[in-house]
């Protein structure tokens, strides 16, 4: 008979917070590890590396403004995640979201004429929160009456999305700033940019919208019963239907809200950063949101963190490169690598080793 | 008590046996020192009620699963097996209570799956000669190219059987084979069973229905909290000395029914017509009544219409013609929040999947379809403390086995499982209780529990409607039973004054005088 392994893996119902937050520190440690191998193969000095990234994410006052700075966006395209994932609803559609986010946001912005401008700023909100919720709307409706994958119609829509806002930002006849020589709109007018938090550093109302948008995802998730048939959705679909839930209906509103969250995502870049539309607004924010919600665990609340971790990556990266002069390759494999590492943590925690006692 | 084989006077031949099986999970011994022997060419019953050990006992057989303490041993030899492929290896397979079937693939690729082809190719047309050879020598009616979805669950079965044969096993193991069979499908795989039998294969049949220990088995092993309790030959034996072996008390078969009169019509169906997954026409013309304080029962074989119909009634499935009332209002076709909510209670035929929610606590389980109602929902949010309270009473007066009430619902057994959906629906006094199979999969002691407490809804007025496969069930408990077959009501009779036979033969299409 054949005898490779005289261990099994045993799989164990529960595991405890601690061997969880040990799994992830383990998981960072041996991710951190490899990549180093990476940045040694290019030629530098890992260690210095990762005092740099370190330094450059949270190193200072202006360092941790820029970090929450990106992570608002992170935390609104997680949360879009999270959301939807719960429910088992696969959308990929946050990074269009985003962009439609942007765009009626800009829209309303080009139609409100002449009024206060804490009016115009409630009401780009609301427009970047439509825009992203229209989005994802055509996608649960197209599952729901048509039956078209959700992965399949979202990703369309990203392209879609893409090529509409390329067309807008290309044309001096649509949005193209006609003292420009770059596609990009002009700028937002000073009343209608997000309020800065902080005198002197860039940080801005968005940072305390998407957190709000945390607590109250969290909130809609465990304490109401339409978070309760999302989940039961996301768990059971079956028994879902036969206990009488609107599957249908619960499915096209979790996209809206979803979708919603990534486009308030776009809207807070266009007017808490860029102070205009442009293709540089996002950096594939909507995709890196997918991480940012799994590393969570689809925890709403943790996704929080995950986000701001993730913010300070992407910032002190930037000085990791430019300290040691590597590839910036390198930068998106690391993060790659991270959550390979931190889904394998996640996995191998439910399991035990044993060796096997065999019968004799 | 094991004596010799009567007719050659030698001693039968061991094929395989376990000594001092010890297996422990981390809560419960599972199985302890157990010592069980299968001969050549028997059908060996292992008998106990859920959690007995006896599918963990045929899992260490099969290579699953690894014992803690003592051997197995293969004609003598002491064996390891550290995984199915080895116990396949030596001639041991094992059918599941849960089909492990690809569906969207063909008989044929279900069986050679992982099976070894010439060189890197599949060789199909010398496995689908095998195959109706097989099918030919057992008398099945099976098309090698069907998808499995499109086969009842019986012929699934057979599908999982024939993977077993294909590679030649010489010991079969089936978990609970009939919990998803009719009586005749059951029947005819005891025939089948005999047949192989007959011809030198071993059968391990794990069950805990006595009158299928009696009709199938040679020997039967009775397994009580993972310990032995004995193996006797069964023709020794009768069903309750078996059921007190099993249980360790005595149990009632039959139970006292009070006499109640039934009232006003609470669900009448005219000339029902509905299509079934494939499109075709699956209901044609059901006329059923149901009165307060009754139990109507279906009885048929399954793949007569009662999925469907269950599904018209409650919302999933759309009725083509016809017409249904619940307390006088038309619910054909209308949403299954909106039936629910006109004082419907539904206990579905698979729990697992169409009740429960097993990511779900208790608590959440038992308001599951109901978190939009007061008082479950105070303002926008569910209210908490009530649900608990809601969970922690269910938990007291339907004596569901567990440490609190924000355990999840999949670390309970199936009976416990059971009397969750029991609380839920009882707990928001239907006038009208759907249950589809309720009894399905449980044992002897839940089995009885869930009888009493359909009696009880009744004595209080509850129309029940009783889908079941299992006529002991039907003369038990239901006053009146109509007999569904090709999806047509063939007979309805007062349940007193039924005979068995006629049943029996109607639920095979069998009319009187043709």
């Amino acid at each position: 008979m054949k005898q490779l392994l005289k261990i099994k893996f045993v799989r164990v119902s529960e595991t405890n917070i601690f061997v969880d937050i040990g799994a992830v520190v383990i998981a960072i440690i041996a991710a951190l590890f490899v990549t180093g191998v990476l940045i040694k193969a290019a030629g530098a000095d890992p260690i210095e590396g990762y005092v740099n990234l370190i330094k450059g994410g949270f190193g200072g006052q202006n360092q941790l403004s820029e970090t929450l700075l990106r992570s608002a966006p992170l935390m609104l395209t997680g949360l879009a995640t999270v959301i939807a994932f719960r429910g088992e609803i696969w959308s990929i559609g946050q990074e269009g979201q985003l962009f439609a986010g942007a765009m009626l946001s800009y829209w309303v912005l080009t139609q409100v004429g002449d009024i206060p401008g804490y009016l115009i700023i409630i009401l780009v909100i609301i427009g970047g929160f439509m825009g992203g919720a229209f989005l994802g709307l055509i996608a649960g409706a197209m599952k729901v009456y048509f039956n078209v994958d959700i992965i399949i119609s979202t990703v369309l829509l990203n392209y879609i999305i893409n090529n509409v806002i390329l067309l807008l930002l290309y044309d001096h006849k649509y949005w193209m700033d006609p003292n420009q020589f770059y596609p990009r709109t002009a700028p937002v007018p000073e009343v209608a940019r997000l309020p800065i938090l902080f005198e002197g550093y860039r940080i801005h109302l968005g940072v305390v919208i998407a957190i709000a948008a945390a607590f109250l995802i969290y909130w809609i998730l465990e304490k109401t019963p339409f978070g309760f048939d999302i989940r039961a959705l996301g768990a059971n679909k079956t028994a879902a239907k036969f206990r009488g839930i609107n599957v249908g209906m619960v499915l096209i509103v979790t996209m809206i809200i979803s979708g919603g969250l990534a486009g308030l995502a776009g809207a807070g870049e266009v007017f808490g950063v860029h102070h205009k539309v442009q293709m540089e607004i996002s950096p594939g924010y909507g995709y890196t949101g997918i991480i940012v919600a799994m590393l969570a665990d689809l925890n709403p609340l943790l996704t929080i963190v995950t986000a701001v971790l993730f913010g300070g990556l992407i910032n002190g990266s930037v000085k990791l490169i430019t300290s040691i002069g590597i590839p910036t390759a390198l930068i998106y494999a690391m993060q790659a690598i991270i959550l390979i590492f931190i889904l394998s943590a996640r996995v191998l925690t439910r399991y035990r080793i044993r060796r096997v006692d065999y019968a004799r | 008590m094991e004596n010799p084989d009567s007719k050659t006077g030698r001693q039968p031949e061991i094929l395989l046996e376990t000594i001092n099986l010890t297996k422990r999970f981390p809560l419960v011994l599972a199985n302890d020192s157990v010592n069980f022997d299968i001969r050549r060419g028997e059908i060996h019953c292992l008998l106990g009620e859920n959690g007995a050990g006896k599918t963990t006992l045929a899992e260490c057989i099969y290579g699953y699963y690894q014992p803690d303490g003592g051997e197995i041993r293969l004609k003598s030899q002491p064996v390891r097996l550290s995984s199915p492929n080895d116990a396949i290896e030596i001639g041991v397979g094992m059918v599941h209570q849960h089909f492990m079937l690809v569906e969207p693939h063909s008989v044929l690729e279900n069986i050679i799956l992982g099976t070894n082809g010439k060189g890197i190719l599949l060789d199909y047309k010398g496995a689908e000669k095998k195959i109706k050879q097989l099918c030919e020598k057992y008398k099945v009616d099976l098309d090698p190219h069907c998808k499995i979805w499109q086969l009842s669950v019986g012929e699934q079965q057979w599908v999982e059987i024939l993977k077993a044969l294909y590679v030649g096993v010489e010991l079969l193991i089936l978990d609970e084979p009939t919990a998803v069979l009719t009586p005749q499908e059951s029947d005819r795989l005891f025939a089948i069973l005999k047949q192989m039998k007959d011809e030198g294969l071993s059968i391990i049949f794990i069950t805990h229905k006595l009158r299928e220990v009696m009709a199938v088995s040679d020997r039967v092993t009775v397994l009580r909290r993972g310990v032995k309790v004995d193996t006797v030959n069964t023709q020794d034996m009768t069903q309750q000395e078996l059921a007190q072996m099993m249980v360790g008390r005595e149990v009632l078969f039959e139970l006292e029914k009070e006499k109640v009169i039934p009232g006003d019509i609470v669900m009448e169906i005219n000339d029902l017509h509905a299509k079934n997954d494939l499109g075709q026409m699956a209901l044609q013309g059901v006329n059923l009544t149901l009165r307060e304080g009754e139990i109507l029962g279906i009885a048929g074989v399954a793949g007569n219409g009662q999925k469907e119909l269950m599904e018209v009634l409650v919302g999933i499935r759309k009725a083509e013609a016809g017409k249904a009332q619940i307390l006088g209002e038309d619910i054909l076709n209308l949403s299954t929040n909106k039936i629910l909510g006109k004082g419907v209670g539904h206990i579905p035929s698979d729990r697992i999947k169409q009740g429960l929610v097993l990511d779900f606590s208790i608590a959440e389980n038992l308001i599951l379809g109901h978190e939009w109602e007061k008082p479950y929902r105070k303002g926008l949010v569910i209210d908490e403390q009530y649900m608990n309270k809601f969970a922690e009473d269910s938990i007291a007066n339907f004596d569901i086995y567990t440490p609190s009430s924000e355990h999840k619902a999949k670390y309970l057994s199936g009976g416990n499982l059971q009397k969750i959906i029991l609380a839920r629906e009882f707990g928001n006094c239907p006038k009208v209780l759907l249950s589809d199979q309720p009894c399905r999969g449980l044992d002897v002691g839940v089995i009885e529990y869930v009888h009493k407490e359909l009696l009880k809804q009744r004595s209080e007025g509850i129309g029940i409607l009783l889908i079941s496969e299992d006529l002991d069930e039907i003369f038990n408990i239901t006053d009146r039973v109509a007999v569904i077959f090709k999806g047509k009501i063939l007979g309805e009779f007062n349940t007193g004054e039924a005979q068995r036979d006629q049943i029996g033969l109607l639920m095979a299409g069998v009319l009187e005088g043709s």
